[in-house]
């Protein structure tokens, strides 16, 4: 069972690590080109900010992802001493579980988001496309980070050692 | 009856070892379910508004730039110039050592990963040298530190982005207090180490170095010129940064394959990850609580408590420099800027000098305990104890303490090249 979760979690990072890397790409390519056009033809490339702004949307709430999955989100720590040190292992799990029941309540709230958005025919500014495509990447994160905590819960052997981010 | 809930909350959550995002989401839903209008998708709304936001693609550009030039010998090639140059000053590597993490701290915009490429290499080579213990932990931990005020500065951009105010000026308003930062810390480097013997210079081995690194030397250069010029936009010196980072890595050190642009693109991500839920989350914050004209009650109330500019300046440096212990730069930059620009506009205090002023105090905090990155990363990157670590940085905060106060009271010294 653990070594079937593990892959199957690995598969999982590797396709939305590819995903932030594609949309990472898309982003940096498009704004090079923008700035390149406005120095040569003298003109900015029609949507090119807008669609940037979407992808860099996407690769931040997959990060968010990615982060939760090597575990190197920015944590306080000062707290960690507040129960006995014994307890160290169970209180972990039960913060996990905690994170995972928070992460779901609130997709359960984006996904609300984009149900209203999609009635509500939202469209972006600009390009005037509809906004919920991109916007499901907010309860995908959400959902996908709540799947880590309650995963690292059940097997605490999957998850890494924390590698905080930032600075 | 309601703020001890959220404190309650807070604390809970602290104690189940929540991260800062679930922290910060949890208790903006909180907010908004009790002085809010009682609906929590206004925080989703807002996060999302905060977000669609072209001001913000600043962040990830220079963010992939950084990890795109912190690949490879960038850090080796910088330090070697920095090496060369000051080699026959007594105390020449101690120099280096704070020029070398000015100056990769400007091209990576991140205390940690400075620290960690120039610590490699220079902690060995300082004690090898003869320089003690404490002062090579001190001048890594602490030189570390210069990126974020050094432009381009994800703090700065993060301040620019909360309390509405030109970028750009405040990359330019960073150049003098970053500069008097490096000078000071420098000038104390070669005080301490005078006694230790110098080499003669070796104009063969500067040539050398320089060809090797100039590129890398070129890009604040390039970024900062063209900011300054009104050239660039940030978010298009953003852009012209990761291109610049690129090239240089593919086509001129040829260090950058494809699997090393996933993986920069991955850790990328993450950061990102790890800073955009951070920022949605606080714009929200932000969003209600000038809704529910916080700001402006607060800065009536402290205008009865404190009555001139000089004591207001005076406590919210002292309440910056402690809050910097508990909180990290970005969440504070994020929480405390607007609430603070309400109440400095009041005592005629320019927002971008406001700015300048946070972000040298929140950059104690990378160095004073329980939270301070620099000194958590120093610790275990140097196999040495905490408590070590923690003393040898006491007189760099100890200097950087007093440039804040200069750049305080003389703010001539950030607003020059704006005004």
């Amino acid at each position: 069972m653990f070594s079937r979760v593990e892959r199957a979690l690995r598969a999982l990072y590797w396709f939305e690590a590819g995903l932030a890397t594609a949309a990472y790409a898309g982003v940096a390519g498009l704004l090079l080109a923008d700035v390149l056009s406005r120095e040569i033809a003298g003109e900015a490339i029609w949507g090119a900010q807008k669609i940037a702004v979407f992808g860099a949307i996407v690769a931040g709430f997959l990060g968010l992802v990615l982060s939760t999955a090597s575990n190197s989100h920015l944590r306080p720590q000062f707290a960690d001493g507040w129960f006995p040190r014994a307890w160290s292992p169970a209180v972990g799990r039960a913060g996990d579980v905690f994170s995972g029941l928070l992460y779901i309540g609130f997709a359960i709230v984006a996904v609300g988001y984009v149900e209203e958005s999609i009635a509500n025919r939202e469209r972006a500014a600009v390009l005037f496309t509809p906004l919920w495509p991109v916007q499901i990447v907010l309860p995908y994160a959400f959902f996908s980070s709540a799947l880590r905590h309650l995963s690292f819960a059940a097997f605490p052997g999957l998850k890494p050692e924390a590698r905080p981010e930032g600075g | 009856m309601e703020a001890l809930g959220l404190i309650g909350l807070v604390l809970l959550l602290l104690a189940f070892r929540q991260n800062i995002i679930l922290i910060l989401l949890t208790a903006t839903a909180y907010i908004h379910l009790v002085w809010g209008d009682g609906r929590i998708s206004y925080l989703v709304d807002d996060m999302w508004g905060s977000l669609n936001n072209e001001v913000l693609l600043a962040i990830p550009m220079f963010i992939a730039a950084g990890n795109v030039m912190t690949r490879g010998s960038i850090a080796e090639r910088l330090i070697e110039v920095m090496r060369v140059l000051t080699q026959w000053l007594p105390g020449g590597l101690a120099v280096a050592t704070i020029l070398s993490c000015a100056v990769f701290a400007a091209i990576s915009g991140s205390s940690p990963v400075t620290l960690l490429a120039v610590g490699t290499i220079l902690y060995p080579a300082l004690l090898r040298e003869g320089y003690s213990r404490s002062f090579s932990l001190g001048a890594l931990t602490s030189g570390g530190t210069l990126g974020i005020i050094i432009p381009p500065s994800i703090p700065l951009i993060l301040y620019g982005i909360v309390t509405e105010k030109s970028i750009s000026d405040l990359f330019t308003a960073g150049i003098m207090p970053g500069l008097l930062l490096t000078a000071v810390l420098s000038i104390y480097a070669l005080w301490i180490n005078r006694e230790l013997p110098s080499k003669p210079l070796d104009f063969l081995a500067i040539a050398e170095a320089l060809r090797k690194g100039i590129w890398a030397l070129l890009l604040p250069v390039v970024l900062l010129g063209g900011i300054y010029t009104g050239y660039f936009s940030a978010t298009e010196a953003a852009a012209v940064a990761l291109g610049y980072a690129l090239f240089i890595e593919i086509f001129v050190h040829r260090e950058m394959r494809v699997q090393d642009f996933f993986n920069t693109s991955v850790e990328t991500a993450k950061l990102l990850g790890t800073l955009f839920p951070i920022v949605a989350v606080a714009l929200s914050i932000k969003s209600l609580l000038t809704v529910e004209q916080v700001p402006h009650a607060l800065a009536e109330w402290i205008g009865t408590v404190v009555t001139d500019p000089v004591t207001f300046l005076l406590a919210m440096n002292v309440l910056l420099l402690l809050v910097g212990c508990f909180i990290d730069v970005i969440s504070a930059i994020l929480i405390l800027g607007p609430l603070m620009l309400g109440i400095a506009e009041t005592y005629g205090i320019d927002p971008i000098h406001l700015g300048i002023i946070m972000v040298i105090n929140l950059e104690v905090g990378f160095l004073t305990p329980p939270v301070g990155l620099n000194l958590i990363v120093a610790t275990t990157a140097f196999r040495e104890s905490f408590l070590l670590v923690c003393r040898a940085v006491l007189p760099f905060i100890a200097l950087i303490l007093a440039v804040l106060m200069v750049v305080t009271f003389v703010p001539e010294l950030s607003l020059f090249f704006i005004r």
